[in-house]
């Protein structure tokens, strides 16, 4: 009850939205009927489509889950050695700069040359995507931590790895949630762009494959049930980070 | 119980262009406690820094205990103004912390019956699984203070530990140390605390150094001879401490007279 309470205006905004949607396509038939389909047809199209949309959510998140979990690991990794080395960082930050800007659906004809299958270049995709937030912010959470933090560190004789593990990676945790967060979200536009080739199920290629019959209907289902898939990650991505930043909230 | 001394020889120290530190010359004896009071900028806790091995001078050497100082090491204990202690860590993990790289290979039981201990003694039992965030300002101190007693560093720097705190939590802090160092007896730790407070000074040290501004040298070595144990309430009133107070405060005043100019 507390639940609904406390998100009682989000109800609201949706029932407006549903409610508007549906007075504005089969009420008044203001819009045009084949981009807007009314809400009863697209639910019709959910549910006659929930196995394949079933489908396409195991098989998206099969793309995401690696190419996201590489990019972390990597991004994390790299991000702590190079923002930890000056002259690394200095020298390879700038060139960070240049690369990381272009959008990687722009690497698609490369990684379709270069990598042996398609799924390799999909995962390839989204991993370069979600790789520069995490990297650039990881950096700057090494670079930004309070330099009396690492004097402290230094004058109860903390070296190496267990510096790195004890004071490093949890002062610089706050802003690889951050950049964590952005990839997050940046990886489910690349997910759609990912699977305009290679794969044969997922949700960008379930809406992308729909549009192209003009079945709106079910494009629309595609894309609610992705933003549910969406809401539903995001969330648990919330709940990891309290856990692992509890420190910042109290004090 | 090893205690050691402190040999300042010759040191300089600039940054960039600017002369910090100029030809500072101090020898501290094992079991001083020695106040270093001067203004702003007067490079006091540049020197305390030097003598943690937190940095380098650009000339002469720090002798601890006959070693020269080259970095920070377990003989020397930290207490910072703030930021002592690590907001991710609880303050048992604080302490175990500091208390493993100073005992390498001891079991994490006894260390933690000696974090306990120490915790206890500074007026903080059970209070192992709290978050420094979850403590006031003054109880972060006394973890502190009890992490740099519980390594038992046989030097122990302090940075103006106390600047931050209100008055009365930082009358009891400067009791508490007093009582913990006193209480080392013969075994006694070699202190060097920065201060900015006349009173707090003389509260605390057997030896004042006083440091002039531009650049950092020292102006006067006084002994504080006031007996012990220092109570505040007769001290206040004592002839020996009002001339001692003054005088410190005319020296300190020279620098503020001539900044102002």
């Amino acid at each position: 009850m507390d639940y609904l309470k406390r998100y009682r205006y989000i109800w609201f905004i949706i029932a407006t939205l549903v409610l508007t949607y549906e007075i504005l396509t089969d009420g008044w038939a203001i819009l045009d009927p084949t981009l807007f389909p009314g809400l009863p047809k697209v639910a019709a199209a959910l549910y006659n489509s929930k196995e394949l949309l079933g489908q396409g959510i195991l098989s998206s998140l099969g793309l995401l889950i690696p190419s996201y979990g590489l990019a972390l690991l990597i991004g994390v990794l790299g991000g702590l050695v190079i923002g930890c080395n000056d002259t690394l960082r200095e020298n390879l930050v700038p060139l960070f700069h240049a690369a990381s800007p272009l959008p990687p659906n722009l690497y698609t004809p490369y990684a379709i040359a270069l990598l042996p299958t398609f799924w390799l270049s999909s995962t390839s995709i989204i991993f370069i995507g979600c790789l520069w937030p995490i990297l650039m912010s990881t950096i700057r959470g090494v670079v930004l931590i309070e330099e009396k933090y690492l004097d402290n560190a230094r004058a109860l004789g903390l070296k190496g790895f267990k510096l790195l593990r004890k004071v490093i990676l949890p002062a610089a945790l706050p802003m690889i949630f951050s950049g964590a967060g952005t990839s997050l979200i940046f990886s489910f536009i690349l997910l759609t762009v990912a699977e305009m080739f290679g794969v044969k199920s997922g949700l960008g290629f379930f809406v992308l494959y729909y549009a192209d019959f003009f079945d709106y209907a079910r494009v629309l289902a595609g894309m609610l049930v992705m933003s549910a898939l969406i809401l539903c990650i995001m969330g648990l991505f919330d709940l990891v980070q309290r856990k692992m930043l509890f420190w910042t909230t109290k004090g | 119980m090893s205690v050691y001394e402190i040999d300042i020889q010759d040191v300089n120290l600039t940054y960039g262009e600017q002369l910090v530190l100029s030809e500072i010359n101090l020898f501290v004896s094992p079991g001083d406690f020695v106040c270093f009071i001067g203004p702003s900028g007067s490079g006091k806790s540049s020197l305390l820094r030097l003598i943690a091995g937190l940095s380098y001078p650009t000339s002469g050497r720090i002798l601890v205990n006959d070693t020269v100082v080259k970095e920070p090491g377990p003989d020397r204990g930290v207490v910072f103004q703030e930021y002592s202690l690590f907001p991710w860590l609880s303050v048992e993990d604080n302490m175990l912390l500091a208390l493993e790289q100073a005992f390498p290979g001891e079991a994490k039981e006894t260390l933690r019956k000696t974090s306990g201990k120490y915790l206890t003694a500074v007026g903080l039992p059970g209070i192992e699984r709290k978050m420094p965030g979850e403590l006031s300002g003054g109880m972060r101190q006394r973890v502190a203070i009890a992490r740099v007693f519980a390594i038992n560093s046989p030097v122990m720097l302090m940075d103006e530990p106390f600047g931050a705190l209100d008055a009365v939590t930082r009358a009891k802090l400067q009791d508490l140390v007093l009582d913990l160092w006193m209480n080392q007896g013969a075994g006694r730790k070699t202190v060097v605390f920065v201060t900015h407070d006349v009173d707090e000074a003389l509260l605390l040290g057997t030896k004042v150094v006083v440091l002039g501004l531009n650049p950092g040298t020292i102006k006067a070595i006084i002994e504080v001879s006031l007996p012990r144990p220092r109570i505040r309430e007769t001290m206040y009133h004592d002839a020996a401490f009002v001339d001692l107070r003054n005088y410190l405060i005319d020296l300190l005043n020279e620098d503020i007279v001539k900044q102002l100019k």
